[in-house]
């Protein structure tokens, strides 16, 4: 700014227009600051999606991709075996977010208004949790919860049963168990920033006012780190739904999850269309759960920030 | 502890602390305290940082539970009673208004926790803001007031469910100087307005004067003194009281005689007589106590105890704060500024001191 900068009388009209100016070079370093991320997600998501999108109202005559437009690709991608896919990886995908949110959030909890000594270590080791091969994570649950695995053996030798039991693996409950331990420490840094926040006397204003602990949790701590449990909660049901290599190698033969009956369409059955058609519904049900739960975060913070 | 006296307190005490001790790792934050407050009494709770106030305080409400002790609200014993069950709130240091609920609402928290139904609590949240000067401001967000308007909120908040007793923990210290006087103000006036039991916790000996019907000095996990703000003025049971109460020169001299309830103590080069305490002998290593106040100043060369000269003043509007230097050290004067000045800064002057104002303290052997 000029001369005006400094004047203290200066007409309505400069004021507006110094305000204008300013207002679009604010607007300019926004762009600026926004551009590579733009240009990434659009080359790496929109594009592709876009691709996608165009596939799923094609069709496949004889092994031939046909550039006709239908919607017969939505019509059969609401069959039964998709559905119950679907519905399958939801349960799981859910079920997983609500367990790692509970184990992370008592976790965070514990971190930051319990452990006085080594917080630090603590911290260290779980994040250092988050690492790790993800095959030898799975291999390492087929080791615990196999016939021949750990919990097994040692209820064997301990004479608690006859043989192995049989429940441990190849269900939903063993998929269940490994996605949470996969999840735990990436849920846990969103709900303990939230916690660093929150000022232990504002829990203990709670308390004197009449709250018990339960209703202390209830009315005063969840409110407090809504944003930051539906932020993992988010995160971790995007992830959980759509992973398929653990519902594989643990889960039954009876829960197929949708992220692999997808990938066949566009593996051994070879009908990119359907895949895509069915990658799109899939988009669609996990983004609108996905964008209720934003919207709802949004409104907490907002509400905080005020 | 006072034997034989069981589980249930003296009635007339409305909260009754007995010998109550905390450890932190190192530090004995409450050595033994004993203390009762009387229904509709306010006390102030005073001491340096550090001196387990807060602790005491802390303790009283149920975040802290003692080593050892009871603690007493009418009469009931509460000791092991989690905070929510006990009949009493408390304002907090930083406030802890609760940062997403609006004003109306963070008022009408403890309520909800009486069974209050939703249109009962909200009147009586109103009310409350009404009383404390915040009638318009319920739909308001927390972040959106002042400091003192937020310190009225968090006082709403816990006068509306009607405790035994308030504890407040340096609820004044955020505030700037003006608004810290007239919230000190309106604080006395809700206190005596509604008759609910005051303890208030400061380090700020003039707040702990200009509110309380009572001063509790601490120390070092232990209380000093226990006494109305003019008796912790005029009559300090040690030399840490007489000098964290108002301001005081604090002297170290041997007493010479004593006689007739009167004693003549040597101050370096000074003799000051003052009115003597028991069991003081001969030979007595002392400290004397004289406020700023019972100093007069004299023109050089009229009789006075003891030569000195201005080395610094200060003018305070109704009054002129002083340093003389004399041969027993740098003496804290004040005097009234509507008289013209004795002496102005490096003028000689006579230091006369009213002995029968100071208070003298027997010093430990040790010390």
């Amino acid at each position: 700014m000029t001369s005006v900068a400094g004047d203290p009388v200066a007409p309505a009209a400069v004021l507006r227009n110094r305000t204008h100016r300013r207002s679009i070079a604010r607007l300019l370093s926004t762009v600026a600051l926004a551009a590579p991320l733009t240009v990434w997600l659009a080359a790496l998501v929109a594009v592709p999606l876009g691709i996608l999108v165009v596939y799923s109202f094609w069709r496949v005559v004889a092994f031939q991709i046909v550039h006709v437009y239908s919607l017969a690709n939505y019509r059969a991608s609401f069959s039964r075996v998709f559905l119950r896919a679907l519905e399958n990886s939801l349960v799981i995908g859910l079920s997983t977010a609500a367990i790692t949110c509970v184990i992370a959030f008592a976790l965070a909890w514990a971190v930051r208004f319990r452990v006085r000594r080594g917080k630090n270590l603590l911290l260290l080791a779980i994040v250092a949790a988050s690492a790790g091969s993800y095959l030898a994570r799975i291999y390492a649950w087929r080791g615990i919860l196999g016939a021949q695995g750990a919990i097994n053996s040692f209820l064997t030798a301990v004479h608690l049963t006859s043989g192995p039991l049989g429940f441990l693996i190849f269900n939903r409950g063993a998929v269940i168990v490994a996605l949470v331990n996969l999840f735990v420490p990436y849920a846990f840094l969103p709900i303990y920033a939230n916690l660093l926040a929150v000022d232990p006397e504002i829990l203990e204003a709670g308390r004197v006012l009449g709250a018990g602990p339960i209703r202390n949790l209830r009315h005063v701590a969840l409110p407090l780190t809504a944003v930051g449990l539906a932020t993992s909660f988010v995160y971790v049901l995007i992830f959980a739904t759509g992973d398929f290599a653990i519902p594989t190698f643990l889960g039954g033969p009876t829960g197929l999850p949708a992220a692999q009956v997808i990938q066949s369409q566009f593996g051994e059955i070879f009908n990119w269309p359907l895949g895509a058609a069915m990658a799109i519904v899939y988009l669609l049900v996990l983004g609108g759960i996905s964008a209720l739960l934003a919207v709802y975060a949004g409104r907490r913070s907002r509400r905080l920030a005020r | 502890m006072a034997a034989g006296v069981g589980a249930v307190a003296a009635p007339a005490a409305k909260l009754r602390v007995e010998g109550l001790r905390f450890r932190y790792r190192t530090t004995e934050a409450l050595a033994g305290v004993d203390l009762a407050i009387a229904e509709g009494e306010f006390v102030s709770i005073l001491g340096p940082s550090g001196c387990g106030k807060t602790t005491l305080l802390r303790v009283v409400a149920g975040l802290l539970a003692p080593d050892a002790g009871r603690v007493f609200l009418s009469g009931r014993d509460i000791t092991h009673q989690p905070p929510e069950r006990r009949q009493l709130n408390m304002v907090f240091q930083h406030l802890a208004l609760f940062p997403h609920l609006s004003v109306v609402e963070n008022v009408a928290f403890g309520l909800r926790f009486q069974g209050e139904p939703k249109r009962i609590r909200s009147e009586k949240a109103g009310e409350m803001l009404d009383l404390v000067g915040l009638a318009g401001f319920e739909r308001r967000s927390t972040h959106q007031l002042s400091g003192g308007q937020q310190q009225r909120v968090a006082l709403a908040r816990a006068l509306v469910t009607e405790p035994e007793i308030l504890l407040l923990d340096e609820p004044l210290g955020s505030l700037d100087f003006a608004i810290r006087k007239e919230m000190q103000a309106e604080l006395k006036a809700i206190q005596r307005r509604l008759h609910i039991t005051f303890v208030f916790v400061t380090h700020d000996q003039t707040e702990a004067m200009a509110m309380s019907d009572r001063v509790i000095l601490m120390r070092a996990g232990a209380i000093v003194q226990d006494a109305s703000p003019v008796e912790t003025y005029l009559n300090p049971v040690d030399a840490f009281a007489a000098s964290f109460v108002g301001e005081t020169n604090l002297l170290q001299g041997v007493v010479e005689s004593v006689a007739a309830g009167v004693c003549s103590i040597r101050i370096g080069g000074a003799r000051v007589r003052v009115a003597a305490p028991d069991a003081l002998a001969a030979g007595a290593h002392v400290a004397v106590s004289i406020r700023p106040e019972h100093i007069t100043l004299r023109r050089a060369g009229a009789p006075a105890t003891i030569a000195g000269r201005v080395e610094n003043e200060s003018f305070v509007g109704p009054e002129v704060l002083g340093e003389v230097a004399t041969s027993i050290g740098l003496l804290k004067t004040r005097e009234s500024a509507v008289r013209a000045p004795v002496g102005r800064l490096g003028d000689e002057v006579g230091v006369e001191i009213d002995g029968s104002r100071a208070r003298v303290f027997l010093l430990d052997a040790s010390a």
